[in-house]
This record gives C-alpha cells, sequence and structure tokens, in this order.
C-alpha cells in the first residue's frame, strides 16, 4: 500500500509538473484563436488532467487499487555497478560515433557486455565482437544503402 | 472485384514475397522459442530491415515473424518448461508433463496441428469479416472515430498489467511524447525546447524498440541472471490422424475463442489460451488427465493460442486500430511505407489487402512446414545463451534505429526510452498502453480536433450520433468492469 502511495504522488508531481511548468514553457500558443479547445494546449492539458487524476487514486485510494510489489525491492552495489557499466557503454557509444563511427564502439560495446555477462571464451568473444558488427555494416551499405558512419574506416565510402 | 484479385495476384505472386514469408515464420518460430525474447521484441528488431523492401513484402515478412513467434513459444514451453512467450505459458501445463513422460515428439506434432488450424481459421475470419467491418466503418466521421479509438485505448490499459489505473497513466504518458512536435492545426511548437530534432515528433521505431527490447537486457544485466537452457531429447512417436481427430472438438472451439477474443484491442493470446484450455478439460472425458500431461490439453491451449493470429489484424485493417504490440508494428510498417490502414484502405488499396490476404493464408502452410521440419534446429537454438543473445540484441537495436533515418538522435531516444521502459517494468506499469497510446495519440487528437472545428467548438458533437453514444458507453461500461474486476484479481490480459 506504501508503494502504492508513493507511485500516486510521483504521478501526481509528474502531472503537476506538465500542468504548470512544461505546458507553458514548451507550447506555444497563437494569439488568434477561434476557440479555446482548438489550442494547441488544450489536449496536453486534459492528458495531463488524466495523469494528475490516476496519481490522485493510487495516492487516495491505494488499497481499492492495490499495486502487486515492484520487480526489484533490494538493490546492491553489485547490481547498481552493472547497471552503470550497462548504461554507461550504451551512452558511451552514442557519444563516440560521431568521432569513431559506429562500427568500432559497437565492437567494443559487443566485447564489454559479453565479458560483463559471463563470457569468458576469449577467442570467441573477439571473433564474436568482430564479425557480428562488420556482418550488420555491409547489410545495411551495401544491401539496404544506409550510410553507416564508419569514422576512421570512412574511406570506405571513396 | 476480379479486377482486383488479378492485380493482387499480380502483386503478390513473386519469387520474394513467397520466400520472405518463409523467412519471416522460420525467424519468428525461432525467436518465440528463445525464453527472453519476446515476439514483439523480434518483429521490432526485424522492422528496419523492411524499410527498403516493397510494402506488401515488408508487411508480409513482419506478419511471418508475427505467426512463427506464436508458434515458436510453445517448443520451449514443451520441452523445457520455459514458454517464449506469456502466451505458451497455458501450454506448459500438459506439454512438459507430456515430456517428462517420453512423449515430447506427440505434444510438439499437436501443438503445431493446433496452431496451424486455428491460424488458418483465424486468417479465414479475418478474410470474410474485415470488409464487412471497413464497409460499416466507411460511415464514420472524426466523431466516432475518436469515440473508437478512446473505447480501444481504455480497454488495452485496462487489460495490460495488473492495475488498470497504471495502464491509463501508461497510455497518458504514450499520449503526452506523441504530442511532441509541431501543432498540427497553427503549426506551432510543442515541446521541442529548442530542438529541431523534435520538430517531426518521435519516431516510432526508437521508442518501440526503446520501450520493448531495451527493458529485457537491462533487466538481464542488472540480474546477472543464469541463461543456460538445456533442450532434451524429443522422445516418443508423432501425433497421428486419430490423436488430432480426438482433440477436434477442442481444437476447432479454441480457434473460434481465439477469433471472438483476438478482434476485441488489447486481450491477446495468453488469455485466449487459458480460456479454450479451462473450456477444453471442463467439457472433456479425460478432465482428470489435464494438467498431469493431456494431449488435448495442448491442443486447446495452442488452439486458443494461435486463433488471435489473424483476428487482431481484422480492427487494424478494417478500422485502423491495433488490438496489441504487434500489430500496432504492423501498423508502424504500414505507415513507414506511406499506407494508412482503416476503411479506405479498402476503397484506395485493395488489391494490397488481397495480397495481404493471400500471404496471410500462405504463412498456414509455412507455419507447417517449418514446425515440421526444422523444429530440431529450433529447439538447438533456444539453447542460445543470454550472454551473446542480449549484446547481440543490443547491436541490432543500435543499426536497425540508426537506420530509420540516419540519424543518431533516433538512437538517443531509444535509450533514453529504454531507460523509461526499465523504470515502468520495475513498478509494472505496462508498456503496451504506452505505445498504442504513442501510436494512436496524434489520430485520437486529429479526430478530437476536426471534430471540434466542425462544430465551432461545441463538445456535444462527440455525442452526436447512436455509435458515438455507443461507444461512450462501451468505454464507460469497460472501465467500471475492468476496474471491479481487478479488486477481485480476475487475470484478463497478458
Amino acid at each position: 500500500m506504501r508503494e502504492s502511495r508513493s507511485i500516486g504522488l510521483a504521478l501526481v508531481a509528474l502531472g503537476l509538473l506538465a500542468l504548470f511548468v512544461l505546458i507553458p514553457a514548451g507550447i506555444v500558443a497563437p494569439s488568434n484563436m477561434k476557440s479555446l479547445a482548438l489550442a494547441p494546449d488544450f489536449w496536453p492539458n486534459i492528458i495531463a488532467s488524466v495523469f494528475v487524476m490516476t496519481g490522485a487514486i493510487l495516492l487516495i485510494a491505494p488499497a481499492r487499487y492495490p499495486s502487486p510489489p515492484s520487480v526489484e525491492q533490494a538493490y546492491s552495489i553489485a547490481r547498481i555497478t552493472r547497471l552503470f557499466l550497462l548504461l554507461g557503454s550504451l551512452f558511451g557509444v552514442y557519444a563516440a560515433t560521431p568521432y569513431l563511427g559506429l562500427v568500432v564502439p559497437a565492437m567494443l560495446m559487443v566485447f564489454g557486455l559479453s565479458w560483463l555477462a559471463g563470457e569468458r571464451r576469449w577467442k570467441f568473444l573477439i571473433t564474436l565482437s568482430v564479425v557480428s558488427p562488420v556482418v550488420l555494416v555491409v547489410f545495411f551499405i551495401y544491401v539496404a544503402r544506409v550510410p553507416i558512419p564508419l569514422g576512421v574506416f570512412e574511406f570506405i565510402y571513396g | 472485384m476480379y479486377e482486383n484479385l488479378i492485380q493482387a495476384i499480380g502483386l503478390f505472386f513473386t519469387f520474394q514475397n513467397i520466400l520472405i514469408i518463409l523467412a519471416g515464420v522460420l525467424i519468428g518460430a525461432m525467436v518465440g522459442a528463445i525464453p527472453g525474447m519476446s515476439t514483439p521484441m523480434g518483429v521490432a528488431l526485424v522492422l528496419p530491415f523492411t524499410f527498403t523492401m516493397e510494402p506488401i513484402t515488408g508487411i508480409l515478412l513482419l506478419l511471418g515473424v508475427y505467426k512463427g513467434g506464436l508458434y515458436g513459444g510453445s517448443i520451449t514451453a514443451i520441452l523445457i518448461k520455459a514458454p517464449g512467450t506469456p502466451a505458451a505459458a497455458c501450454t506448459v501445463l500438459d506439454g512438459y508433463p507430456l515430456t517428462q513422460k517420453g512423449q515430447a515428439r506427440k505434444a510438439l506434432d499437436m501443438a503445431l496441428y493446433a496452431s496451424c488450424f486455428a491460424d488458418f481459421v483465424s486468417n479465414l475470419s479475418l478474410i470474410l469479416l474485415a470488409g464487412v467491418l471497413a464497409g460499416l466503418a466507411l460511415k464514420f466521421g472524426p466523431p466516432e472515430f475518436f469515440t473508437l479509438i478512446l473505447f480501444s485505448l481504455t480497454i488495452i490499459a485496462g487489460v495490460s498489467g495488473d492495475n488498470i489505473v497504471k495502464g491509463i497513466a501508461s497510455a497518458c504518458l504514450g499520449l503526452m511524447f506523441a504530442v511532441i512536435g509541431l501543432d498540427m492545426v497553427y503549426g506551432t511548437n510543442r515541446f521541442l525546447f529548442g530542438n529541431w530534432n523534435l520538430m517531426g515528433g518521435l519516431s516510432f521505431i526508437p521508442v518501440l524498440i526503446g520501450l520493448f527490447a531495451l527493458p529485457e537486457i537491462i533487466h538481464f544485466f542488472v540480474n546477472d541472471a543464469v541463461d543456460r537452457v538445456k533442450t532434451v531429447a524429443m522422445g516418443g512417436g508423432g501425433a497421428g490422424l486419430a490423436d488430432f481427430r480426438r482433440c477436434f472438438k477442442s481444437i476447432l472451439r479454441g480457434s473460434l475463442i481465439g477469433v471472438v477474443l483476438g478482434a476485441i484491442p488489447g486481450i491477446g493470446g495468453a488469455p485466449s489460451a487459458f480460456l479454450s484450455y479451462s473450456e477444453a478439460r471442463r467439457t472433456s472425458g479425460n478432465r482428470d488427465n489435464f494438467g498431469k500431461g493431456e494431449l488435448e490439453g495442448v491442443a486447446a491451449a495452442e488452439a486458443g493460442n494461435n486463433g488471435v493470429a489473424g483476428a487482431t489484424m481484422i480492427p487494424l485493417l478494417a478500422l485502423g486500430v491495433p488490438g496489441d504490440v504487434i500489430t500496432a508494428i504492423i501498423l508502424g510498417a504500414f505507415m513507414i511505407h506511406g499506407l494508412r490502414p482503416g476503411p479506405l484502405l479498402f476503397v484506395e488499396n485493395i488489391s494490397l489487402v488481397y495480397a495481404l490476404f493471400v500471404g496471410i493464408m500462405l504463412s498456414s502452410l509455412y507455419l507447417f512446414i517449418v514446425g515440421k521440419f526444422t523444429i530440431r534446429l529450433i529447439s538447438r537454438i533456444a539453447e542460445v545463451p543470454n550472454r551473446i543473445l542480449y549484446p547481440m540484441v543490443l547491436l541490432l537495436c543500435l543499426f536497425g534505429t540508426f537506420a530509420i533515418n540516419n540519424n543518431m538522435f533516433d538512437v538517443l531516444v531509444m535509450l533514453l526510452m529504454g531507460c523509461i521502459g526499465y523504470v515502468m517494468m520495475l513498478y509494472r506499469f505496462p508498456a503496451p498502453p504506452f505505445l498504442i497510446a504513442f501510436i494512436l495519440g496524434p489520430l485520437l487528437e486529429d479526430n478530437f480536433r476536426q471534430s471540434l472545428i466542425l462544430s465551432d467548438g461545441g463538445m456535444g458533437i462527440l455525442f452526436r450520433s447512436p455509435i458515438c453514444a455507443m461507444f461512450w458507453m462501451l468505454t464507460v461500461l469497460s472501465v467500471v468492469l475492468l476496474a471491479n474486476s481487478r479488486r477481485k484479481n480476475i487475470p484478463l490480459g497478458a
């Protein structure tokens, strides 16, 4: 019941943030509108209001709409470290692509994540990390005609 | 009509189309057979590969993956008690005990026969009903469409997950993300905050992949899951005609249950499989054997599960409203190719619809071929450990997402959506209402505002016709019923 209340509180807070900060700051409404209901911010305001209402229901009547326990209750240092390593490598690929292209960071990502997940056959790991991105690059460049950013290998495009 | 049929046959019968459905069914069966990979994840990962294909070819590939995935989930359910899809959970009840008795081959054969038959019945219902429904929907105006979409969203929000309030909150979040971009009436900015990449709104595929592929992978890495599964030998003889005849009543009943439940937005395969199974147990002479390795139980579960496949396409093709996540992805594929499912598709592009029907019927045959001849290969694929599988899936996510617009911003959107999806998964907010609301959001708002333009801002237009009134009543009724059923912990959706 406590968890339902916390979730309800979070939903109400998010909804109010949308109603009073995000919508006024993020939506430009023209001055010559025929009807208030046609205004660009009318629909988002309705959605945010319903969102606040869902949070309020969970907050006021958590016993009526009980939430089953969340998937994860206990967080260990190891789990949090693994989460940050995973997210770090994913966002790292995004950040590195403008400089190194998509292929090299993707190779490093496959290597690192397979190792993190417990793969310890080094030859297999290296082969997998190199071959799989290369196969995808070949498909996308030569079959699908998608110019994958190659960074240091950009010369392939001629 | 005959001209359209001939056109459709010309459109469909190319070497590429005939092969692509087979490839789709095979990929789907493999994806379905891997515990930890869901069918929506498989369809989402295949979607970027369809960009360069002809519309009909790309859509048929996705349909093949969908149908193969539904069947593939039963393979590991029977062999290792690990259902590849939620809907296959019911198949475990009698499939795994049969494996333990050394009759795995018989269970797999019966699952295949029931799946193919149910799939065929479902496809037939699609062909017979979609056109009729589309004809009726041609009379719909913006207020009718608004109330129809609202009703569909309410049902989907209500039956997904364990709590209707969380389902509605999830749908609201999807609607809010759909608002991002330029306003469709005045052309002013909405939630751009100076980022011009957002001008066209968020692309559908990064949102889809982020919500449905990344959270599972994040969950795996965080929890250090043990991933090695071992399949057992497929012992015993296969199921014969006599077995099929004995189970036929349950298969037919399960197929019809699948058709009815599949045509209702949001219900999906799992409730259909369980309802079909419970009806088979209730009416069977061998009811005491159910749960201990009864072949009829496998047949009923698989018929219920696969009976939804064609039927979920009825509201999609006829009304443009997807009934579940996979049909939402297929709707996205239509849109990527510049097509819009709905009643007008039957007027403007009827040859494409007929060609789809031909392909869908062929997929039932392919399902049989794939199931009969590649079952050993597919069951071996289930052994691929997640420590190899998930980095590969991430790689596909990265390249596939980039390929949509050749833009790294889409990759960023996918990663952020993955984080949102993971938080939603932790706190049990269902993702399907988010995605379907995200896809239907612009249509819902467009019909809402068109209605208001027609009525000079008067809200009364939303109640103008008996159809509108019926959908409003159904919406209210479904909210009340679903809220009550949840309070009593009655399981409804998958």
